[in-house]
């Protein structure tokens, strides 16, 4: 029998991983790649690609030193208590802060496309209680949750993509690869930010059943969604073309509305379209308020593990609510992104494994 | 101060019975004191039959038995042991009180039936007689005899209520415990094959059964199952509905975890998966733990007929069951926020079938699915015959005249009626009826939310889903574990694959009784696949 033991599997890591990353940037990439790149955005994230991977080295460097530790055990572990808590504070402050601007874009979107008389208040309140629901379950269901959501997202996307690949104007490509290094390096620079939920891998791995996979499973996570990027990178500017992609809020919301289906059951898909996404940004939800709760409950050492959680939820809310708008939430989320989101992914951890290190802690395999 | 909690007490001045309603007295040597316990217990008992006989007056040799009338083959009683201790009396013989106790004495002596025990607990000799078997006491033993007497008039076995089947044994459970034992054991002639009898209930004394392959099902899992046992004094269970909410665990669910059925041929199948089949006296319904959603949509049928046919059937069952509990809320989702997803002439069709239409939508369709509910209530609850002219009359006449009367609209008519066909698709009574109820969810968050509220209801149920166990194997097993064992799990779920591929046990099973079937000898074929061997066997002989 299973056992109860907050552990999950290195596959349920993954798909985790990959939803956790498949959130709203992703509606918004095609413009961010064509505003670096122009038509050969696409080419981007394998770029990316390539820092993603050092993330993923650097993090797991540290993680996998310290197997069944998350990042609350280890910092303690590796630093003065005062210091820990002073970190583990700023890395819940930042997850907080991140999760309440996606859910902010969520709400605009969902706002957008579903439900433009409803207040966005409402919309956001009853993902983030739905998503409470979830994470007071624990991780175990959360993972499983993950396995059964991942379903639901990829099946019909790869029908979609099936669609639109058929019936895409490939010449909107076209010349290939007229671009700079430099706007390559800065775009992919900037691109390589959208696997900044590699940064939970600091808590996953502590739970993970085979903690020396968590290298292995970032790696596959971020290929994966590099090359699903890619396509939909390429896919938005041969259907709807370059300049309505530079254009559009929401271009991937402009490619599903272009998608036309003679004699279907179904005349304006891009609202199925939507669900897609919409599971999969409950499932970044769930890991923008379960890992700092966790961190909140491991740090005060309470038993119970989904003590924090309701509590995170009007924090969040408020966050959600501060910008004006949907511009100006995606304007600070991305500076926000850009100013703080490396620092868990390289900096921090680099800093803490050569601590590491030095003072000999951790198992040195 | 916090109350500490009283054991359950059943009668106070009872000085017979202890808290859980068992008798405390011992059984003495004295054959005059059992009879005056017997006789104060049994007091007012009409159905109980008591006798004294002497065998040897001179050495004060005398039996005291006791039946319950009714409950007992009373040939055997009389043919077996009466009849030879009278015919030995009539012979004077002599009895040799030296070389047996007095109890084998009469075992060797008196008894000619094979299925005779001694029991030294006169809680046991009670039970006994209340349970159809006959209990004697003899002089000068401080054990009492209990022949197996049980026969009384019982529901043959006929052909199952709720599990029809096109192909496959007609056979179904009874109400008679040991009818269901027999019908397993027909079925799975292995000495590893254990019935583990319990008695449960202080009142009721029901037998129970824990029914499992001894050598394939994970220890740990009957231990957990006698632990939920034992964590409750109840007086009486009348089926294993009982036995099912006593155990699950999680009681704020909906879902059903653990599976009953009618059918002992699933029912063995299931415990050569590994899992543990509960068998409740007086109930039809024996109890499979643990339960997967997956194992709901599974039917016995599907392993007797092809493949293909039964995948497709399967992947139809999927596609219906989702219908029934989101239809009404995707229908009223999509009209009310959403219209603009229909192609326009249906989306004109729909509003041209609401003209004169007073009500909402949601009013609508909540109405319907009450008075369908109702008529589904009343349909079962009546007599046969008119529970049939019920529904007609509810479905047909009822509905016509409503949308006659433009009460409704016949869309309505049309979603609610296709949401009831497709509950009755659900291979499983107690997930459809689950299914039945979280229709309402959708239809509440649709209606204030469209599509968007639709999604929210799915990722509630999903959620509920995911967290929910049975005896701590994930619900959605194996979908959400499909590393586990291989993702072989995954061959008999909404694809039934070749029985020939189906050659591991779930992971339910011991790891080290996974293989379920494999090649006889690898010398004369190498492929599992049916009919290969003789292709490669032929080909082999013929380059010979």
């Amino acid at each position: 029998m299973f056992s109860h033991n907050g552990k999950i599997s290195t596959r349920q890591v993954t798909i985790l991983l990959i939803l956790q990353m498949f959130n709203t940037n992703i509606l918004l990439l095609p413009k961010l790649c064509t505003y670096y790149v122009g038509r050969n955005g696409y080419i981007l994230p394998i770029v990316a690609l390539v820092i993603g991977i050092l993330y993923v080295y650097c993090i797991t460097s540290l993680t996998m030193r310290f197997p069944n530790m998350t990042l609350v055990e280890l910092t303690k572990s590796i630093l003065p208590n005062w210091l820990a808590y002073i970190l583990l504070t700023l890395f819940a402050i930042k997850v907080l802060i991140g999760t309440g601007l996606e859910l902010r874009m969520f709400g605009e979107m969902i706002s957008q496309v579903m439900l433009p008389k409803t207040p966005i208040m409402v919309i956001m309140s009853i993902i983030l209680l739905t998503t409470s629901y979830l994470v007071k379950s624990g991780v175990e269901a959360t993972a499983r949750m993950g396995e059964v959501l991942v379903y639901f997202i990829f099946v019909p996307l790869i029908i979609v993509f099936i669609i639109i690949a058929l019936g895409a104007d490939y010449r909107e490509l076209l010349p290939l690869f007229q671009t700079n290094i430099e706007s390559v390096g800065v775009g992919a620079l900037n691109i390589s930010f959208l696997f900044i939920p590699l940064e939970f891998l600091l808590m996953m791995t502590g739970m993970m059943e085979k903690p020396d996979k968590a290298r292995k499973v970032g790696i596959v996570a971020i290929v994966i969604i590099a090359i699903l990027e890619s396509i939909i990178i390429l896919l938005t500017i041969a259907e709807i073309g370059l300049g309505e992609t530079q254009r559009q809020i929401w271009p991937v919301i402009a490619l599903m509305q272009s998608i036309g289906l003679t004699n279907s059951v179904v005349e304006n898909q891009e609202v199925l379209m939507m669900t897609g996404w919409v599971l999969s940004i409950f499932m970044y939800l769930s890991s923008g308020l379960y890992f700092p709760a966790l961190i909140g409950s491991r740090s005060c050492k309470f038993k119970r593990e989904n003590v924090f959680v309701l509590p995170l939820v009007p924090i969040i809310l408020f966050i959600a609510i501060w910008p004006q708008g949907l511009v100006q939430a995606y304007d600070w989320y991305l500076s926000f992104q850009y100013y703080f989101g490396i620092w868990f992914l390289i900096p921090i951890p680099l800093i803490l494994l050569l601590i590491a290190k030095f003072r000999r802690l951790g198992s040195e395999k | 101060m916090r109350r500490e909690k009283k054991p359950l007490k059943i009668s106070k001045e009872d000085e017979f019975h202890d808290e859980e309603n068992k008798i405390s007295i011992e059984l003495s040597s004295d054959l005059d004191s059992n009879i005056k316990h017997i006789e104060m217990l049994f007091k007012d008992c009409g159905d109980i039959v008591k006798r004294e006989v002497t065998i040897d007056a001179e050495k004060n040799f005398r039996i005291y038995g006791v039946y319950t009338d009714g409950l007992i083959n009373r040939d055997i009683l009389e043919n077996y042991l009466l009849s030879r201790v009278f015919e030995f009396k009539n012979l004077s013989g002599e009895i040799d009180t030296d070389t047996y106790s007095p109890t084998k004495m009469v075992m060797q002596h008196f008894s000619a039936t094979f299925d005779v025990k001694e029991v030294d607990k006169m809680d046991d000799m009670v039970k006994a007689v209340l349970s159809g078997d006959s209990a004697v006491f003899v002089e000068g033993s401080t054990k009492g005899l209990v022949i197996a007497t049980r026969s009384w008039p019982a529901r043959g076995v006929s052909e199952p209520a709720t599990e029809n089947v096109v192909r496959g044994p007609r056979e179904g459970f009874t109400e008679t415990i040991r009818f269901n034992t027999v019908l397993v054991r027909r079925r799975i002639r292995d000495t590893k094959l254990k019935f583990k009898m319990i008695s449960y209930g202080t009142r009721s004394r029901t037998d129970i059964a824990l029914v499992y392959v001894e050598d394939i099902v994970k220890p740990e899992l009957v231990k957990e199952i006698e632990e939920r046992l034992d964590k409750y004094v109840i007086d009486a269970v009348f089926d294993s509905g009982y036995i099912e909410q006593l155990i699950e665990d999680s009681w704020k669910s909906p879902f059903p975890q653990t599976q009953a059925t009618e059918r002992p041929d699933k029912f063995a199948a299931s415990l050569l998966e590994g899992k543990v089949g509960i068998l409740v006296d007086t109930s039809p319904f024996g109890i499979i733990v643990p339960a997967t959603l997956n194992a709901f949509y599974q039917a016995s049928e599907d392993y007797y007929q092809r493949w293909q046919i039964m995948s497709f059937t399967r992947i139809l069952r999927y596609i219906v069951s989702f219908f029934s509990f989101t239809l009404p809320g995707l229908y009223i989702a999509i009209l009310n926020f959403q219209p603009a997803i229909l192609p326009t002439p249906f989306a004109i069709s729909i509003a041209a079938s609401r003209e004169g239409i007073t009500f909402s939508t949601v009013t609508e369709i909540i109405v319907m699915e009450v008075i369908f509910e109702l008529f589904r209530e009343a349909g079962i609850r009546a007599p046969g015959a008119i529970g049939h002219v019920i529904a007609l009359v509810g479905g047909l006449v009822i509905g016509q005249a409503a949308v006659d009367a433009n009460i409704i609209s016949p869309m309505i008519i049309i979603i609610i009626a296709f949401t009831a066909i497709c509950t009755f698709a659900v291979p499983d009574y107690s997930l459809a009826s689950a299914f039945r109820l979280v229709r309402y969810l959708f239809i509440a968050l649709s209606a204030a939310l469209g599509l968007y509220g639709f999604l929210i209801a799915m990722l509630i149920v999903l959620t509920h889903l995911s967290a929910l166990e049975s005896f701590k194997i994930p619900y959605l097993a194996p979908y959400n574990i499909s590393d586990q064992n291989g993702a072989r799990d995954l061959k008999d779920t909404i694809l039934r694959f070749p029985t020939f591929m189906q050659t591991t046990r779930p992971i339910f099973a011991r790891q080290i009784q996974r293989t379920r079937l494999r090649l006889k000898s690898k010398e004369n074929a190498t492929d599992l696949a049916p009919g290969s061997n003789s292709e490669k066997t032929n080909k082999v002989n013929s380059k010979k």
